[in-house]
């Protein structure tokens, strides 16, 4: 009897320890949330797999899965969409929309929306989730033409010499503008192909018409960031061979002989 | 000229024609009742002979030598027994009455994975750790991950065994791990992956873990570790019994994760094993069945098992042994969670996620006794894996077939000295839709010589060379040697140190897998080469007491071509490569202890074992840790009896895991679960009730996904 007497006594203790002390209980339910309202315009590429919303704690990210994406796509057959997206409190840099194609893979230039914030030099939207305001909210407007490539560009890539065993990637991108700041690479970019593997390369990079102002081949080594981008060569001016070759596109138009020279000296650190 | 070959092959293989022999018998007795104990192991150390005891608990073993010899007497639930010094000669009886004494701590049971023969622990060079029959019964284990979960060393991501850090997780293909089954790989011949469903714990009679590399002794894919599970013989009396096991999921700690009606949360596992011997003849066959609703969406499973092992011992002791166990599995595959405020849940597009697994395991062995100094072992096996209609569709998938052959040999050419060589041959073959139609073989010529330097010194020394042939793809010639030696300057210290070097072939999946899944794609790479790795270990064991003992190591293990899974999240593409070198180092420490005491004329039992592991692992390219590896890993299991009754108290930890590779962002914690049970022994029935994950704790050993909730369990288990 005595001995089921001190039995329970420890039985009761153990109990209580348990259930009447805070314990550790791990992973917990993120407390925070970001509510976007989505106003699409335009009308969906036919080659639409789905749109993502990400968020970024820090901008440039620096790899793609060092994001916050939402688990499944927003819906594409609405004009405007009301999304949820659980957070930890945290200072967050920027959120974007990803488009998803049918057709190729993921794509840097795949950026639907990225809300500027014209009120701090047009960088990346930033904003934060705390304690105090676990919810924000956000208005992003997205028009499908950004990703809707009815264009392109064609040439080839020549490389002075074979690619470096660390080689990450190499690329051929365009932009809207010569990129001067590490934001610019993502900010400014209307399209580029990470899939270059060869000497000499043929490319043919889809975009949307209009202007390219910039058109340079990238390489990344291994362990880079995604916006560590060593310039290899670009395009060059026929009439001031010293200067980027600019363009004016229209729709449905293949641009051809876009000729780039790429130098590896270039991809020293 | 063809007469003295003919004399000379007689006296190397059967010098019991040239010399007289002994005999030894006696019997084996419960210390405390006197009972008979049929089925107790009576080994000769250091020769190839052994018996079991029969119903009466009776052994003879005959036919032997002259010679010192030392006898261990061991038995699974009591303390082993070395008689030592037996001198056996011509015409001399030995006649042995053996008392042993129940114990609910094995302290050093025989092993065999150390050296492919039966081996003392204390006296391998290896570091290794033994899980028994009656630990998987203690815990209520459902598989065998249940089972070894709390082994010194030993920790899970996911379906994927980690030994000393080897392994990480590569997402199901491939395992730096080999598990053998009584000594046969089954490993699925595509994916290289293991099916822990494949037998129900009532068959399992021991668990070996063996630490570090492998390789010359158990070939392809023993590059961190060897599990192998040996399974219960049958049994000299006839013997029923059943477990029954039923588990309930509790309620998520969160009422936000509440996300299904939770009172109908469960599981369940029935097992039935009958075993009996028919004079030469032994059976055994066992059926079981597991079902559960899961404690996620896609949780739900169903799965059968039916095994049987057959032996028949000729007159010339020449031993047949046969094993076939079939598996059949449907269930859900939970991928990744829906979000970390819904961790139960899946996206809405995923909830077709099921696939279909059948898998036969067969293998036949026959030994051969051509004398007390030589025997041969031969082995056919087969392992036949069937993935069902993956992910809802119909997948176009084949059959995997792994066949294997060996040849083994142990010769004790004098006392204190054995050889084992041999040779292993493995055919593996896979085809489906994703990944085409491969087919490799590798055949691996094997050699250990174990020698007893002195009296309380042992050296080991092997050598393996594998050919590795994928059919119209890239050959490889891989050497495996490895050094071993165990030193016993004390009756109660063991000093030991080995180092041994491991290999593995990349398998038909990691080379050749071509997939869209989730937004990535699969590539193949079917220049993968090899994994090899080094092994060094230094340990020594010290018995403070009959009662208390500790083990500590020092391990190093270094990785050549190491094999893991590339995310190149640029171009949305995963591909296994090889890391150019990659090293895991660490120190493990290990007590048991038991501790008898009285209170009140009340005779009381307290045991407990204390192990830690603390490793650095490192990419030496990167200087970065290897990922989904903990760097600390700790367990504490302790248990109080008091009669019939047993309260076992389970701590486990296994600190944040630095490295990730899907999401580095995600919330990430060090696991800590507490399982507790409460068991009663009534004659020849076990109730048990216990608590799993009592403290409600949430943890994800990879990305998006969480381990069960907090568990109730009862279990009831019966030996007639």
């Amino acid at each position: 009897m005595k001995i089921i007497t001190i039995l329970g006594i420890v039985l009761l203790v153990a109990v209580s320890i348990f259930y009447y002390c805070d314990v550790d209980h791990g992973l917990a339910p993120l407390p925070g949330k970001l509510v976007a309202t989505v106003y699409f315009r335009g009308e969906a590429p036919q080659n639409t797999e789905g749109v993502y919303l990400v968020v970024m704690p820090k901008f440039p990210p620096h790899a793609i899965n060092e994001l916050y994406m939402s688990p499944n796509s927003l819906p594409i057959d609405k004009d405007t969409v009301v999304t949820e997206m659980d957070l930890p409190f945290d200072h967050y840099e920027a959120v974007s929309l990803w488009w998803y194609s049918t057709e190729t893979k993921s794509n840097l230039a795949d950026i639907l929306a990225l809300p500027l914030d014209a009120g701090n030099n047009f960088l990346p939207l930033s904003f934060d989730i705390t304690e105090e305001n676990p919810i924000d909210t956000v208005k992003i407007y997205a028009s499908w033409t950004r990703v809707d490539r009815d264009a392109a560009i064609e040439g080839t890539i020549y490389f002075n010499g074979p690619f470096p065993p660390n080689t990450l990637a190499t690329a051929v991108a365009a932009y809207k503008y010569k990129p001067e700041e590490n934001v610019h690479y993502l900010v400014w970019l209307k399209s580029i192909d990470f899939s270059i593997d060869s000497n000499p390369y043929h490319y043919r990079l889809p975009l949307r018409h209009g202007t390219v102002n910039y058109i340079a081949v990238f390489w990344l080594p291994e362990k880079a960031n995604l916006t560590d981008f060593r310039t290899l060569g670009f395009y060059h001016d026929p009439d001031n061979p010293d200067q980027p070759g600019k363009l004016s596109i229209g729709n449905n138009e293949t641009v051809s002989g876009i000729d780039i020279y790429a130098d590896w000296s270039a991809a020293k650190p | 000229m063809k007469r003295t070959l003919i004399f000379v092959i007689l006296i190397l293989f059967f010098p019991a024609l040239a010399f007289s022999r002994g005999v030894i018998r006696g019997t084996v007795v419960d210390a405390q009742k006197g009972t008979p104990l049929p089925g107790a192991n009576v080994q000769i150390l250091g020769t190839l002979f052994g018996a079991s005891t029969n119903l009466e608990g009776r052994f003879i073993i005959e036919n032997i030598p002259p010679g010192n010899y030392d006898l261990r007497i061991s038995m699974i639930g009591y303390r082993s027994q070395t008689k030592k010094n037996i001198y056996a000669g011509p015409g001399k009886e030995v006649t042995l009455n053996v008392k042993l004494k129940e114990t609910p701590i094995e302290f050093d049971p025989i092993v065999i994975s150390a050296g492919k023969v039966k081996q003392r622990l204390d006296q391998a060079p290896v570091s290794l750790s033994v899980v028994t029959a009656k630990d998987i019964a203690r815990r209520n284990a459902t598989n065998l991950i249940e089972s070894l979960e709390t082994a010194p060393g030993v920790n899970f991501i996911g379906d994927q065994i980690n030994i000393r850090g080897s392994t990480g997780y590569t997402f199901g293909a491939g395992n730096k791990v080999l598990l053998l089954l009584d000594g046969v790989p089954v490993y699925a011949a595509d994916t290289g992956e293991f099916n822990w469903d494949m037998l129900p714990p009532l068959d399992i009679e021991q668990i070996e873990i063996l630490k570090g590399a492998g390789s010359t002794l158990w070939g392809a894919s023993a590059l961190g570790g060897v599990v192998n599970v040996i399974t219960k013989s049958p049994s000299p009396e006839g013997k029923f019994m059943f477990s029954s096991i039923f588990g309930k999921y509790d309620h998520p700690y969160y009422e936000e994760w509440y996300w299904t009606n939770h009172e109908r949360l469960f599981y369940s596992r029935f097992d039935l094993s009958y075993s009996k011997k028919f004079g030469p003849f032994g059976m055994r066959v066992s059926a079981g069945r597991f079902v559960s609703t899961g404690y996620q969406q896609l949780g739900a499973f169903e799965k059968y098992n039916l095994t049987g092992k057959f032996d028949y011992v000729f007159a010339n002791k020449i031993k047949w042994t046969g094993y076939a166990a079939y598996s059949y599995i449907d269930r859900g595959f939970f991928v990744q969670w829906k979000g970390q405020n819904d961790p139960y849940e899946v996206d809405e597009s995923n909830l077709d996620n099921y696939a279909t697994t059948n898998q036969l395991n067969l293998y036949a062995k026959l030994a051969i006794p051509l004398s007390p100094r030589f025997g041969l072992n031969f082995r056919a096996s087969m392992v036949r894996t069937l993935m069902g209609n993956q992910f809802g569709g119909n997948a176009g998938f084949n059959p995997a077939y792994g066949e294997g052959l060996e040849f083994q040999a142990d010769w004790i050419p004098r006392y204190g000295h054995m050889v084992t060589f041999g040779v292993q041959y493995q055919h593996d073959a896979g085809s489906n839709k994703y990944f085409g139609n491969h087919r490799g073989y590798s055949l691996g010529p094997f050699i250990q010589d174990e020698w007893k330097l002195r009296k309380n010194l042992r050296l080991t020394t092997g050598l393996r060379y594998d050919r590795y042939q994928l059919i119209g793809g890239l050959k490889e010639d891989l050497f495996s040697p490895r050094l071993g030696i165990n030193w016993q300057p004390f009756e109660t210290t063991t000093l030991r140190a080995s180092a041994g070097s491991g290999f593995r072939a990349a398998t038909i999946v990691e080379r050749f897998l071509e997939l869209s899944i989730m937004n990535f794609k699969i590539i193949s790479n079917p220049d993968l080469k090899a994994e090899s790795s080094w092994a060094f270990d230094v340990g020594f064991r010290q018995y403070f007491t009959e009662d208390w003992n500790i083990d500590v190591s020092f391990f190093d293990n270094e990785y050549w071509r190491m094999i893991e899974a590339h995310l190149d999240l640029i171009r949305g593409q995963v591909q296994f490569r090889n890391i150019t070198r990659a090293r895991i180092q660490g120190i493990e420490a290990t007590t048991n202890f038991n501790f008898p005491f009285s209170v009140s004329k009340q005779k009381f039992d307290f045991n407990s074992q204390i192990s830690i592991t603390a490793m650095n692992h490192e990419d030496l390219k990167w200087h970065e840790p290897l990922t989904y590896r903990p760097k600390l890993l700790a367990t504490i299991k302790t248990s109080f009896g008091w009669r019939g009754l047993q309260l076992q108290v389970d701590y486990r930890y296994a600190s944040k895991i630095a490295e990730v590779q899907i999401y580095p962002i995600n919330d990430r914690v060090p696991m800590k679960f507490w399982d507790v049970r409460l068991s009663l022994d009534a004659r020849k029935i076990t109730l048990q009730a216990s608590v799993k994950n009592l403290l409600q704790y949430n943890y994800a050993p990879m990305e998006s996904n969480l381990m069960q909730p907090r568990t109730f369990i009862l279990g009831v288990q019966g030996n007639f």
